[in-house]
């Protein structure tokens, strides 16, 4: 066992070397970077570093957020914080580097800010208006430091606050958690200290914590986000909650997709055995805890905590009724607590810096920070963390800069597949468990999608329903039939084969499922469908009574024209329909023939006049 | 501890469910997913209840009942939710006779034999209108469907054997796959894909006798909707007439619940009332009624004249047959006594002999003689200890000789429930055949030497060298001697050959004794053994199993198929008839190479067509009935016995009933009850009280995929696809 002091010193020192040193390169190397080409940057930098004989270090670092910049350079020279760059590109990276590190000079293309101080000409990253209204506590050392590397989390206060709690009784910890007011990230907002306590008092022989990691919701990356970017920091928060439990094993149910975040997670923890921050007698303290990670094989239900409990049990995912509650009667009947990834992140800081601080964060009910994954049709998509209570415009408009190219915004989606949209109107809604569920949305896991006019509000509908319909595990009634007959009803709308009434029958399912259904996959799968039924009720009726599609989205409603007066005849639209429906000669008006035309759009794509319309006239002038 | 329910308040047990308290105190809750013998399921969603300080409704089926809980059962809301539920299952369950105004009338009028081969309405529903959903359907008070209805059009399973499946008609409860997993531990069906497309099924989708599937019929009797019929009753429709009796397939002797319809037994299925707990195997759920309405059946009596065996009329058979057996000596008489037959016709069978003078009787069982040596002598009586219910509380179960397949396959059940609760389970055996999925199992070169070595190691453990069997007779030895209960079945695996037999029934007995367990039972090859030697039809005993050997009351003590035999009489068959015998008389329901050669043949019954008591493996008392008619002339076992005692001029025979001969036999014979288990004898007063010569023909034809000599397979097609597949290849 080494002694935390030592360690921390150490540690210090590693990171300062690092701070002081001359020539340090940050990769971005987080999935998304990776996605992005951060590889090829890399191999760029070292033929560079090949070619001028320059000695720079190279360190990988996980994701800052800002996915709208990718991939992610940060350069540290001459005594100056790191400048980050983005997006690079390989054949851009090599001139960067000549003209930082040979020239000495911070080119403006591409320069996002130092992560530090403003200095010279350059800004702060943190000034940014992407960056500027966040408030990072879970993701503060994402892109800063590289993941694996235990000093570089150590030397930014990590595990200070396991220290601090394996000083206090178990007791003491729960408390300090129930003061700090957290509430589970995972979607429901539970108060996790409550959760602790319930299992805690249930404890027997045995009793087992659980980290949820499956992060289903197509679009959320939060917490892959997380494990990859700064995995010391869930398995801190991993090891205070089992400490506090009375659990002597851990399990991370992480889905088996996320293979960067789970070699990472496994090299920590190796590290921590390595160091005796876990295995037997943590820290001197006698607490024990070995943590396993089991990989989910990627069913959103899954994520449900006693379908994910059923799941390492090696059953089939198949949720269960509550109470009794996993606190109570958990893995292998013994009582459980299940925790998101950023409820367990969040605990490290609250240790740290006390109850009182992370409660000064947020709203009334609901304290800190919430992360969420921005992305649809904003200027800077990307990893969002903001306190609570922050409104939706603040976070769309502010840190993303709002719908690009002067579109104007229709909706916002949060919550993921279940969750609901809000209209344009209710924009200055603060972001919080509450209010969000009021306005018949969730807080969900974390996704926030943007939507400006071209979305179609029915279409929208129509997917998230066929995602939550195929992710139905199909134990129960309502979720499995209701939502199937949903699906198919919204099909036909979305297809001009609405029938009056089934506006009325969606709701009367729709709330059948809510209502019925065994677990939240089916309570919450109604969501879209009936906010927007509830904020965009026109849209559908256009769709059912005059087989329109308003943002003329839904194939089947969709009719291309050709403007006469626009057409300079160049005969690209009639050269590339691939049904040959577009007649004309060369410099004369071309037209397309509504009988043939298989509505793929590539016309209208391909026009290079924007002489293509796109139109859902609706049903009378279709028939003309 | 009290909670409220609708307004009332209640007490309640600790544990219990809202569905339980209901259930006890005549509240209805609407339920599908539900049944009493299986776990929590929770998926229907029809018992939702609200309970004050919940969010949402919770199922009744699995919330714990709390102290001082508010409940509502029935509120106006909640049962339209229900009902909105029930039609979301309707509109895709073809439910035509479920929502029909005609319905009523319906059910009195329409056909009987339902041959559509896709099930569209209530017309072609194989469930013999035992549906759940409808129970459902008019509690509630559901007459429409709001939603589009759907035909899922899934493809039927039509060819395993024994078994339909049609999951047009499933509603996804789980029960099928509960029971299999949880009841038989079995775990052949699972559910299997997701979302609108997850459905029931094997691995992989597979046909059923690639599974695990020992084709029990459990998952076809909790199903509430007509997803998993039987191939064989689907087209018979309802029972004119039902009743209950036990089943003489295999020793277990399970309570079946029984119809009858134009004369003919149509269904044989487990009842709630025995020992079996409303679970059987596939011998008597579905082997039973083939059987016994086969085309092979004796129907008239035969006399050999001019070496042609032509029909007769009864006196004339019975005059042949007497005429026949009085020409020889008593000493020159043999008998062999089915262990199909019940107490009663046994002790019929056995008042001829003696009363002809002749002690010359065996059991058409290998496993009888060698108990009777074995254990006859260090017991009171051959009989086991304890019963197949105990075996529930057993920390430890030894089974040796018997995978359970097809021999007293339902104490699986038991055996199952024990390992749920922590106990190990060893299966010593030979044969390779699938066996009890959870039990260790060995799988020694010979039972006798391995019983040795266990004994041994129970005695003095870790003294010898270590080999394979040594290692694993030291892991049962543990096993047994720390468990506070422990169960040992022996089964006719191990008495292939008399004298090994009777090591390894010798040795059981000391093993039981060493480790003080609590059962012990004899897995016998015959469906009532011990019934049989109850009533004393074995060379040696009289009714009661009163050993009288040495009374020298008796002429003889010849093996009836040995030397000096001349003439003999069978109600099964022989392996074949030895040289010397001049006349023989056959008495059964089916033919057989032996009843070929036979000078009288006198046509007789299956146990499903007659009437008495059986008892069971481990001292069960079950009585048999049925309302099936004969095939033509022939007669149940006990008539014919009668008519035969009286045409010889015996005493003795003047009943009229089967209840007298219940009465004469003396035994206390009260269905349900228990005969009294074996007790060991004080050490001194042990000895063979019979000697080598009691049973030592073999082997019979009598292995477990036969029915008093009959192979199964020859009248059930499907019998032979599913024990081929399991390794009987007799
Ligand atoms: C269909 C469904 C999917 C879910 N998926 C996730 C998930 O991916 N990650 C997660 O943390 N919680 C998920 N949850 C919520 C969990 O059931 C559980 O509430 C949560 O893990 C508790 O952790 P918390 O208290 O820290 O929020 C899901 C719930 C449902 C109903
Ligand atoms: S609501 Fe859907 S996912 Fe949840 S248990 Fe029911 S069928 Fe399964
Ligand atoms: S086959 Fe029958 S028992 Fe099995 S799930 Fe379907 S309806 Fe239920
Ligand atoms: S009976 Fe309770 S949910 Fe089905």
């Amino acid at each position: 066992m080494t002694d935390f002091d030592v360690l921390k010193a150490e540690a210090d020192k590693v990171w300062d070397d690092l701070q002081s040193t001359d020539g340090v390169v940050y990769l971005g190397t987080a999935s998304c970077g990776i996605a992005a080409g951060i590889g090829e940057v890399k191999r760029e930098t070292e033929r560079w570093m090949a070619e001028n004989g320059a000695d720079l270090r190279l360190s990988e670092v996980g994701c800052i957020g800002t996915c709208c910049f990718e991939p992610l350079v940060s350069i540290q020279v001459h005594g100056n914080p790191p400048v980050a760059y983005g997006p690079v590109e390989g054949r851009t990276m090599g001139g960067l580097l000549d003209s930082i590190i040979t020239h000495k000079r911070y080119p403006t293309e591409a320069l996002l800010g130092s992560i530090g101080d403003a200095f010279g000409d350059v800004p702060s990253i943190w000034d940014h208006p992407v960056t500027a209204t966040q408030k990072r506590i879970i993701t503060e050392n994402n892109g800063i430091i590289d993941p694996v590397e235990l000093e570089h989390y150590i030397s930014q206060g990590g595990f200070e606050g396991l220290k601090k709690a394996l000083a206090m009784t178990p007791d003491e910890v729960i408390e300090t958690v129930l003061e700090s007011g957290l509430r589970g990230r995972g979607g429901a907002g539970f108060p996790s200290g409550r959760k602790w306590q319930m299992c805690r008092q249930n404890r027997t022989d045995k009793s087992y914590m659980v980290c949820n990691a499956d992060e289903g919701d197509p679009g959320a990356f939060m917490d892959r986000s997380i494990l990859e970017g700064d995995p010391y920091r869930l398995l801190e928060g991993l090891t205070t909650a089992s400490y506090a439990i009375g659990a002597d094993e851990a399990y991370i149910y992480a889905r088996a997709e996320y293979p960067l975040a789970i070699k990472r997670l496994r090299i920590a923890i190796a590290k921590l055995e390595e160091v005796g921050f876990l295995g037997e007698d943590i820290m001197g303290s006698g607490f024990s805890l070995s943590i396993h990670i089991k990989e989910g094989a990627g069913a959103f239900v899954c994520g449900e905590e006693t379908a994910l409990l059923a799941s390492i049990e090696g059953k089939r995912g198949m949720p269960r009724p509550r109470p009794p509650y996993p606190a109570q009667e958990g893995l292998w009947g013994k009582p459980t607590v299940i925790n998101n990834v950023k409820s367990l992140a969040s605990v490290p800081a609250i240790m740290r810096l006390g109850a009182e601080h992370f409660a000064s964060i947020g709203s009334e009910g609901t304290k800190g920070t919430a992360v969420f994954a921005l992305t649809g049709k904003v200027k800077y998509p990307g990893l969002v963390e903001v306190p609570m209570g922050t409104t939706i415009r603040e976070i769309v408009e502010g840190i993303g800069g709002g719908v690009p190219d002067g579109g104007k915004l229709k909706a916002v989606q949060t919550g993921g597949p279940s969750g609901g949209c809000i209209p344009e109107s209710m924009l200055d809604l603060p972001v919080d468990f509450e209010s969000l569920q009021q306005a018949g949305a969730i807080m969900g896991s974390g996704g926030m999608v943007v939507m400006d006019e071209e979305t179609c509000m029915v279409d929208v509908a129509r997917y998230f329903i066929s995602f939550t319909q195929y992710e139905s595990c199909g134990k129960c009634p309502p979720c499995r039939i209701g939502t199937k007959k949903m699906k198919d009803i919204l099909e036909r709308i979305c297809d001009g084969n609405g029938d009056p009434g089934d506006i009325e029958v969606l709701e009367e399912i729709g709330s059948t499922v809510r209502m019925g259904s065994l677990c939240q996959l089916g309570g919450t799968a109604p969501n879209p469908v009936l906010s927007t039924i509830k904020y965009f009720r026109e849209e559908y009726e256009a769709h059912i009574s005059d087989g329109r599609c308003p943002a003329a989205v839904c194939k089947p409603l969709v009719t291309y024209t050709i403007e006469p007066d626009e057409c300079i005849g160049c005969t690209l639209c009639a050269k590339n329909c691939p049904v040959s429906c577009i007649a004309g000669a060369p410099k004369e008006a071309h037209v397309i023939d509504q009988h043939q035309c298989v509505k793929c759009g590539m016309c209208h794509s391909i026009c290079p006049k924007d002489a293509v319309k796109k139109t859902s006239p609706g049903r009378k002038e279709v028939v003309e | 501890m009290t909670a409220r329910i609708d307004g009332k308040d209640y007490d309640i047990i600790e544990g219990e469910t809202i569905l339980d308290i209901a259930r006890r105190n005549d509240i209805y809750i609407p339920t599908l997913c539900n049944h009493p013998d299986l776990s929590a399921f929770g998926g229907c969603r029809l018992c939702l209840v609200k309970v004050e300080g919940f969010r949402a409704f919770v199922p009744a089926c699995a919330t714990p009942v709390q102290d001082d809980m508010v409940i509502e059962t029935t509120e106006e809301d909640l049962d339209d939710l229900r009902r909105r539920i029930l039609q979301l299952i309707l509109s895709e369950h073809p439910s035509a006779c479920i929502i029909c105004a005609d319905r009523e009338e319906c059910l009195d009028l329409h056909p009987d034999p339902t041959k559509a081969g896709r099930v569209t309405g209530c017309r072609f529903c194989p469930n013999r209108n035992e549906c759940d959903l409808f129970d459902v359907v008019k509690a509630l008070g559901v007459d429409d469907i709001w939603v589009e209805t759907e035909y899922k059009d899934v493809p039927l399973y039509r060819r395993d054997p024994f078994i339909h499946r049609d999951y047009n008609l499933c509603i996804l409860c789980g029960r099928c796959v509960r029971v299999c997993a949880e009841i038989r531990g079995v775990s052949a069906i699972a559910f299997t894909e997701r979302s609108h497309d997850a459905t029931i099924g094997t691995a992989f989708q597979g046909p059923l006798v690639d599974s695990s599937c020992v084709f029990c019929g459990a998952c076809e009797d909790v199903c509430p909707t007509g997803s998993i019929s039987s191939k064989m009753t689907r087209w018979v429709s309802i029972p004119e007439v039902t009743g209950k009796s036990t089943c003489v397939m295999c020793p277990a002797g399970c309570a079946m619940d029984v119809g009858f319809k134009w004369g003919r037994m149509t269904i044989t299925e487990p009842s709630e009332e025995g020992e079996n707990v409303a679970q059987a195997c596939l011998k008597g759920r579905y082997c039973t009624v083939p059987l016994t309405n086969s085309k092979d059946r004796l129907e008239y009596p035969r006399v050999t004249t001019d070496g042609v065996l032509r029909p007769v009329k009864w006196e004339t058979a019975l005059e042949t047959a007497v005429e026949g057996l009085k020409g020889f000596a008593p000493e020159e008489i043999g008998m062999i006594v089915s262990p199909s037959l019940t107490v009663e016709e046994a002790f019929l069978a056995q008042r001829i002999m003696r009363g002809l003078g002749s002690d010359n009787i065996a059991i058409a069982s290998n496993m009888a003689g060698p108990m009777q040596k074995a254990w006859g002598g260090a017991m009171d009586r051959v009989a086991g200890i304890g019963t197949m219910t105990d075996i529930r509380d057993c920390d430890a179960v030894l089974i040796v000789g018997t995978d359970l397949s097809l021999t007293a396959a339902v104490t699986q059940v038991h055996v199952h429930a024990a390992w749920k609760d922590g106990a190990s389970v060893f299966n010593v055996k030979i044969d390779p055949r699938k066996g009890y999925r959870h039990a260790d199992v060995i799988e020694p070169d010979a039972y006798g030497p391995f019983m040795d070595i266990l004994l041994e190691e129970v005695k003095a453990p870790g003294q010898q060298p270590h080999t394979p069997d040594r290692d694993a007779a030291g892991r049962i030895a543990s096993a047994l001697k720390d468990a506070d209960k422990t169960a040992i079945l022996v089964g006719p695996g191990a008495f292939r050959d008399a004298a090994e037999g009777t090591q390894v029934a010798k040795l059981a007995l000391e093993l039981f004794e060493a480790v003080n367990g609590t059962v012990l039972l004899p897995l016998w090859d015959g469906g009532n053994v011990q019934g049989v030697l109850e009533a004393g039809a074995s060379r040696c005993l009289t009714p009661g199993q009163c050993i009288e050997q040495d009374s020298g009351k008796y002429s003889s003590g010849r093996n009836p198929l040995g030397e000096g035999i001349k003439a003999l009489y069978l109600t099964h068959p022989v392996p074949e008839i030895p040289e010397g015998v001049e006349f023989v008389v056959y008495q059964g329901p089916f033919g057989s190479q032996v009843s070929e050669r036979a000078d009288v043949i006198l046509p007789s019954s299956m146990f499903s067509e007659t009437e008495g008591t059986v008892i069971s493996l481990d001292g069960r008392v079950g009585s048999i009935t049925s309302d099936a008619r004969l095939p033509n002339m022939a007669k149940p076992d006990w008539k014919v016995f009668i008519d035969m005692g009286r045409a010889l001029g015996l005493d003795g025979f003047d009943f009229e009933a089967v209840a007298d001969i219940t009465e004469a036999v003396g035994l206390p014979l009260e269905p349900g009850t228990h005969l009294p288990p074996g007790e060991p004898l004080p050490e001194g007063d042990r000895a063979v009280r019979v000697d080598d010569a009691v049973n030592p023909v073999g082997p019979w034809p009598c292995s477990a995929t036969r029915y008093r000599g009959r192979e199964i397979a020859e009248d059930v097609e499907d019998f032979l696809e599913v024990a081929a597949s399991w390794g009987w290849d007799e």
